[in-house]
């Protein structure tokens, strides 16, 4: 095995080792020594992957050399689930799991372990006054273990596998409290919703299974990589897989990341899962696992069709539209940190559809630092605040925890696209691209509407800067609004130092050699498949990015190579694209922040005013119920169900046990009459032979309360119809 | 002495649980034969593994070919000449894993009866008579033998549960007899339907009860094609024998025994009934309604892969609404045996292979359940769900022990109940492969057959699907409802599980575990031949 896979591998098994010994000596370790088990087995796992990454690079060259050395992804796969007729005969189909490496991968692990080890030291002390310290940290290096599987993964059962895994943890942290009826309840609603996200993955892995069974992911790059084309795809064989059930089966893998990523319909488990600690959501909630849903999307990006793609765009759209308008009227700190990760989620989502696999996945790995530092900020204000999380209490607590609200706003001017931060290159990256899909289409489509898919994006862009400005000015700017609060309010090192690392990243995440790993990873994806020379969907959307060749932007995915030259001189365009959007981030951040900072830094004063007029206040009302979400989905889907589950139950009880009842009636009712037959005629022809009769009956009776009777009869009845019609058959 | 053990070794794993009946009547006292129970039953399990190591892995055949195919360690002694009738006892790879669960929970289900007080005795005996006929049943493969010790098994249970059950056994044991027995009947006209017409179809015109020589590729097209009568007669038989194991597995709408059995059935009934019982439903169906009348099976897919989706989805939802734990554990049995329907019906490597490992894994998941409910009714002496609250605060070990139970009975990867049911699943769909049986089998016919084929399949599989999102609804709701919550007042004086309970529930969860990582394990004593073998019968 090459050095990176093993490394990474180790660092994959490492939380396990962590995982078991905690479940069985956590308790005798107590605290704080199992959180430092735990945080050491993280951290022993990050070392790991970055010597990986420094490997993987050729030993500190530069992405360019990495990929003129040629260094290849790594495939391994081995047996799992034997699906074939046989282990002997040498037909044997198998389910396989495997390991799939390169440089996405490799990046991936990075950002996924530093994340994990920061939340890890921070939860030491976060959590040091849990009865249950232990158990958290358990917990937490399965989980890790769990999403570095999942990353690692090389087979979509493997992905399937992990991802259920994934979504276990997510229900045991968020009902860590458990005696809380509230956490338990969001614990439910996240397994189930993430549920009903794999009910559409599974269907999707079914119409996969078909034509190709479980397939590793380069093999499935091979031979379905010209999906982007559209059309149907003929595979080995002469199979044909049809146009629609790629889309089908794209659009149901697909829904397994609806679920994960917490996109619309789906979206409503993530606020709730705030009910767990806030390190958990931190880890689990912004930076890590949601992101595992549009990581999953970038691997079966290759295999989407123009039609799922453009499924999924709008799902993005619609996503990160309702989050960004609903995070505007959130009271509590972490809801609003909940709806921004929804709606960052969705505009990760929406640049896949549109075609920018780069600019979805640079922005997840700039968003994991920048939310795992907005979340972690969150969690040292809540414990200075002992455990206070809503805003209006807050005010002024920047002279007391100064580290912490420093630290916050990096993350809050990383989010809102501050210049050369790292949110602002992720999210140039994602505009720019929106920009030209929205400009070819609309041309070669001649219809205007696809312009929504820029100017939607863009003004989200305002309500992020404002929206998270609003809840930074609302915490640690102005006078306090709760004096008791305020004055008790401390921090400390281990809180706030894992929060200057997470800042430094989101300031210069965007620098580092991410977006040439990224570009590697394109480049490792196009070469497998390219084998036949024809990809034509995908690959534009993810040449434009090739360093070296024109950056151009020409096509979008969907679009006939044909129509570009109407679109008109592609480096124009580009140029234009790009200085239009520099323009509109600027502004965005600049508007966004300002406003949110003129509005609220006198804490609610003109909110108040604003909210005697009757519009607003209903407005208001609307977005801070969550667009009465949870009521519609509560009364429809979970009352529904119940109420169908409990027709079923009193069907059964009632309609299929009646008719068994009355079928044992009428066999009693048989009994009798053959009782009163034996009485009156058999009895009456041999008496003794009868006595004796009843007598042998008297034992029975006494035994089945006279009942057995009935069987007996019914039984004998039925064998001698048996042998009736059997003979019949036979006879004939 | 391998030799020997090839020779008998199935015939001491029937008979021995009778001599251990034998002696525990003979026993001095309660604890003598609680003693006596377990070291038998003890000595049955460990007596099965060899079973492993003798059967001949290597050893490619087909399914009914020659001197009993795939099937090994046979021993065939003449009984009723007059009509043919042999013991014929024998094994491959769809009794052998059957055989070692049944004796491995059997084991635990002796432990679990350590507090039976009534009646001890005959407790004891009983239950290995139980055990003998479940030996019997899945290693005979004569079948008039089988059904000889298809009624056995019935017998001692309904004494078990109509002596030693709740408040409404007896209503709860008639109703479990008589449901079975009208299954049996079923059986028993399929089984002297097929002497007859198996007497037409030989050369010496000797009628034959060999379950493997019915399905072999002679006797088959000798049927077939030799008699319009048995052409006629073969859906007739394979409905039949299909209701009787339909019931015994159970799925809707013959499923309404097992509810009332399970909650009026002492725990360890419980846990054999669930974990080793309803597989003879499972076991017949792949043992004698399909290899024997498979052209039938083509024919009838639809109807059982109907009855395979609505159990899954009914039994889910009739879960849901329970409030007594066992009940709901119980319409979960009925739940997760739909898969095992649905994998025979629609013939693709893949379901069936799931649908082997499904008996396999629900056994172990649903004699973990059925304990745990056991345990705690012991305690708390209601089961009523929504009374209980905070168990994981009182008693954290047993909540450890129900929570990975429970995931694996909801199908989480990593955990037995994931593999068999997502291999199910994905076979359903794969019965749209044009390789597949049933495909080819339409395709043959028109195209206006395959379309609707593959509608059906289709919708099917989509639907069944849906069955991973109600498990996780109750089997969550259920966790919530029983150990999280505040802790109650009530429950505060509950002990945690004691040493014996925790002997009982570690196999149980290490083997959930086990055979959830390593599915492997059990696939390779299943898939070798055996799958390949029912393969080549169904294609026919």
């Amino acid at each position: 095995m090459p050095l990176p896979a093993l490394l990474l591998l180790v660092a994959t098994l490492l939380p396990l080792a962590s995982f078991v010994v905690l479940m069985f000596w956590g308790k005798r370790l107590g605290n704080p020594l199992a959180g430092y088990i735990g945080t050491a087995a993280i951290g022993a796992s990050f070392v790991c992957s970055v010597i990986a990454m420094i490997s993987w690079l050729g030993g500190g060259g530069s992405g360019e050399a990495h990929w003129e050395a040629g260094i290849k992804p790594i495939a391994i796969s081995f047996p799992w689930i034997p699906t074939g007729l046989g282990i002997s005969q040498q037909t044997a189909g198998y389910m396989d799991m495997g390991l799939y490496v390169d440089s996405l991968t490799v990046i991936m692990f990075a950002m996924v372990t530093l994340v994990s080890t920061c939340v890890h030291i921070f939860s030491i002390k976060y959590m040091e006054e849990d009865p249950r310290f232990p158990r958290f940290f358990t917990y937490l290096g399965l989980f890790c273990f769990s999403m570095l599987g999942l990353v690692i993964g090389g087979t979509i059962l493997q992905l399937f596998v992990f991802w259920e895994l994934v979504g276990l943890c997510s229900y045991l942290l968020i009902g860590f409290w458990w005696e809380k009826k509230s956490a338990s309840n969001a614990a439910i609603k996240a397994f189930v919703a993430n549920r009903v996200g794999d009910f559409g993955f599974l269907i999707g892995f079914g119409i996969l299974f078909i034509y190709m069974g479980n397939a590793s992911l380069p093999t499935l790059w091979r031979v379905l990589g010209s999906a982007g084309q559209g059309g149907d795809i003929a595979i080995a064989g002469g199979v044909v897989f049809p146009a629609t059930m790629l889309t089908i089966m794209g659009i149901g893998l697909f829904c397994g990341a609806i679920g994960k990523s917490a996109q619309f319909p789906l979206h409503v488990w993530l606020p709730d899962a705030m009910e767990g600690p806030t390190p958990v959501s931190a880890l689990i909630h912004a930076a890590t696992m949601v992101a595992a849903g549009v990581y999953l999307v970038g691997r079966i990006f290759p295999i989407l069709t123009p039609d799922a793609k453009m499924v999924v765009a709008i799902i993005g759209l619609i996503t990160a539209t309702i989050a960004a308008l609903i995070a505007l009227a959130q009271s509590d700190i972490k809801k609003v940190l909940a709806y921004s990760t929804v709606s960052q989620l969705g505009y990760m989502v929406l640049a896949m559809g549109l075609g920018s696999w780069m600019g979805a996945l640079f922005h997840l790995i700039t968003h994991a630092f920048f939310k795992a530092l907005l979340f972690l900020g969150s969690g040292s204000v809540i414990h200075a605040a002992h455990h206070e999380q809503e805003l209006p209490q807050y005010g002024g607590l920047w002279r007391k925890i100064p580290f912490t609200a420093g630290t916050f706003l990096v993350g809050v001017l990383a989010i809102a696209g501050f210049p050369f931060f790292s949110g602002y290159f992720s999210k140039d990256t994602i505009l720019v691209h929106a920009a030209m899909f929205a400009r070819s289409h609309a041309e070669a489509m001649h219809n205007s509407w696809y312009w929504l898919f820029f100017i939607i994006p863009t003004g989200i862009a305002y309500l992020t800067a404002f929206y998270m400005m609003r809840c930074w000015t609302l915490t640690f700017a102005g006078k306090p609004r709760n004096h008791h609060l305020h004055d008790h309010a401390h921090e400390s090192p281990m809180l706030w130092a894992p929060l200057v690392v997470l800042a430094a990243l989101s300031i210069f995440g965007g620098k580092i050699s991410v977006q040439t790993m990224l570009r590697n990873t394109i480049r490792e994806t196009a070469a497998i498949c390219d084998t036949q020379g024809k990809y034509v969907g995908f690959d534009t959307a993810y040449q434009q990015h090739l360093p070296g060749e024109v950056e151009s932007m020409e096509t979008s995915p969907g679009e006939p190579a044909g129509e570009t030259a109407a679109a008109g001189h592609p480096d124009d365009a580009l140029e234009s694209a790009h200085h239009l959007v520099l323009w509109y981030v600027t502004g965005a951040f600049l508007v966004g922040m300002g406003a949110a900072f003129a509005i609220f830094v006198r804490g609610y004063y003109y909110t108040d005013k604003l909210m005697q007029f009757a519009p607003f206040r209903a407005m208001h009302t609307f977005l801070r119920r969550k667009m009465f979400f949870d009521e519609l989905y509560n009364s429809v889907f979970v009352g529904g169900v119940r109420m169908i589950s409990s027709l079923c139950g009193a069907f059964d009880k009632y309609v299929i046990d009646m008719v068994v009842n009355a079928i044992g009636w009428a066999g009693r009712i048989l009994a009798s009459i053959s009782g009163i037959y034996d009485k009156y005629v058999v009895d009456g022809a041999v008496i003794g032979s009868g006595k004796l009769a009843w007598s042998v009956g008297a034992v029975a009776r006494g035994l089945q309360s006279g009942r057995l009777r009935g069987y007996v009869t019914i039984m004998l009845l039925s064998l001698a119809a048996g042998l009736v019609v059997a003979m019949a058959l036979y006879l004939r | 002495m391998v030799e020997f053990l090839k020779q008998y070794l199935l015939s001491i794993l029937i008979f021995l649980p009778l001599v251990g009946a034998v002696l525990t009547m003979l026993a001095r006292n309660r604890n003598e034969t609680r003693w006596i129970a377990l070291a038998t039953t003890l000595v049955i399990f460990v007596l099965s593994l060899p079973l492993v190591g003798l059967y001949d892995w290597s050893s490619a055949g087909i399914y009914a070919g020659g001197n009993g195919g795939v099937v090994q360690l046979i021993t065939r002694v003449p009984w009723i000449t007059a009509f043919n009738i042999e013991y014929y006892v024998g094994m491959d790879g769809l009794s052998l894993p059957l055989v070692l669960l049944s004796s491995f929970i059997c084991v635990l289900a002796c432990l679990a009866s350590w507090n039976i007080e009534k009646m001890t005795k005959g407790y004891f005996t009983l239950f290995l008579i139980l055990e003998m006929g479940i030996m019997g049943v899945f290693l005979s493969l004569d079948f008039f033998l089988f059904y000889v010790f298809f009624e056995i098994s019935l017998l001692p249970m309904y004494f078990l549960i109509g002596i030693w059950g709740g408040p409404r056994k007896e209503y709860a044991a008639i109703k479990f007899f008589l449901y079975t027995l009208v299954g049996s009947v079923g059986l028993l006209i399929v089984m002297i339907g097929m002497y007859l017409f198996t007497q037409q179809s030989t050369v010496d015109h000797q009628g034959t009860f060999d379950l493997i020589r019915m399905a072999s590729p002679q006797m088959q097209s000798a049927l077939m094609n030799g008699q319009t009568a048995f052409r006629a007669a073969a859906p007739i038989f394979f409905l039949l024998s299909m209701l009787g194991f339909l019931i015994k597995v159970p799925a809707v709408p013959f499923h309404t025994w097992l509810p009332d059995a399970h909650v009026e059935a002492p725990t360890p009934i419980s846990m054999i009934l669930a974990a080793i019982l309803l597989k003879m439903g499972g076991y017949g169906i792949f043992r004698i309604a399909y290899p024997l009348f498979p052209e039938a099976a083509r024919h009838f897919w639809l109807l059982i892969a109907i009855i395979g989706v609505v159990s899954i989805i009914y039994g889910a939802l009739c879960a849901m609404a329970q409030t007594d734990f066992k009940k709901l554990v119980a319409y979960s049995s009925v739940s997760h045996m739909g898969f095992v329907v649905l994998g025979a019906a629609v013939m693709t490597t893949a379901s069936i292979n799931g649908a082997l490992f499904m008996m396999v894994a629900h056994g172990i998941t649903s004699a973990a359940m059925f304990f745990i409910v056991g345990v705690v009714y012991e305690r708390a002496h209601h089961r009523d769900l929504n009374r209980f609250g905070g168990l994981a605060q009182t008693m954290p070990v047993y909540t450890g022990f129900s929570t990975v139970s429970m995931f694996a009975n909801l199908g989480l990867p990593g955990l037995c109940g994931f593999i068999g049911e997502v291999m199910v699943l994905l076979g359903a769909f794969a019965a749209a492969k044009p390789t597949s049986i049933l495909y080819q089998y339409f395709s043959a016919q028109s195209p206006a057959a395959l379309s609707s084929y593959l509608t059906s399949v289709y919708t099917l599989a989509v639907i069944s699907c849906f069955g991973v999102v109600l498990t996780a609804g109750y089997m969550l709701w259920t966790i919530q409802r029983v150990y999280f919550g505040p802790e109650k007042a009530e429950y505060k004086s509950f002990p945690e599980v004691d040493a014996r309970e925790i002997t009982i529930l570690t196999p149980l969860t290490i083997m959930a575990i086990l055979l959830g990582v390593l599915p492997g394990m059990m696939f390779f004593m299943m898939t070798d031949n055996t799958v390949a073998a029912v393969m080549t019968v169904l294609a026919k």
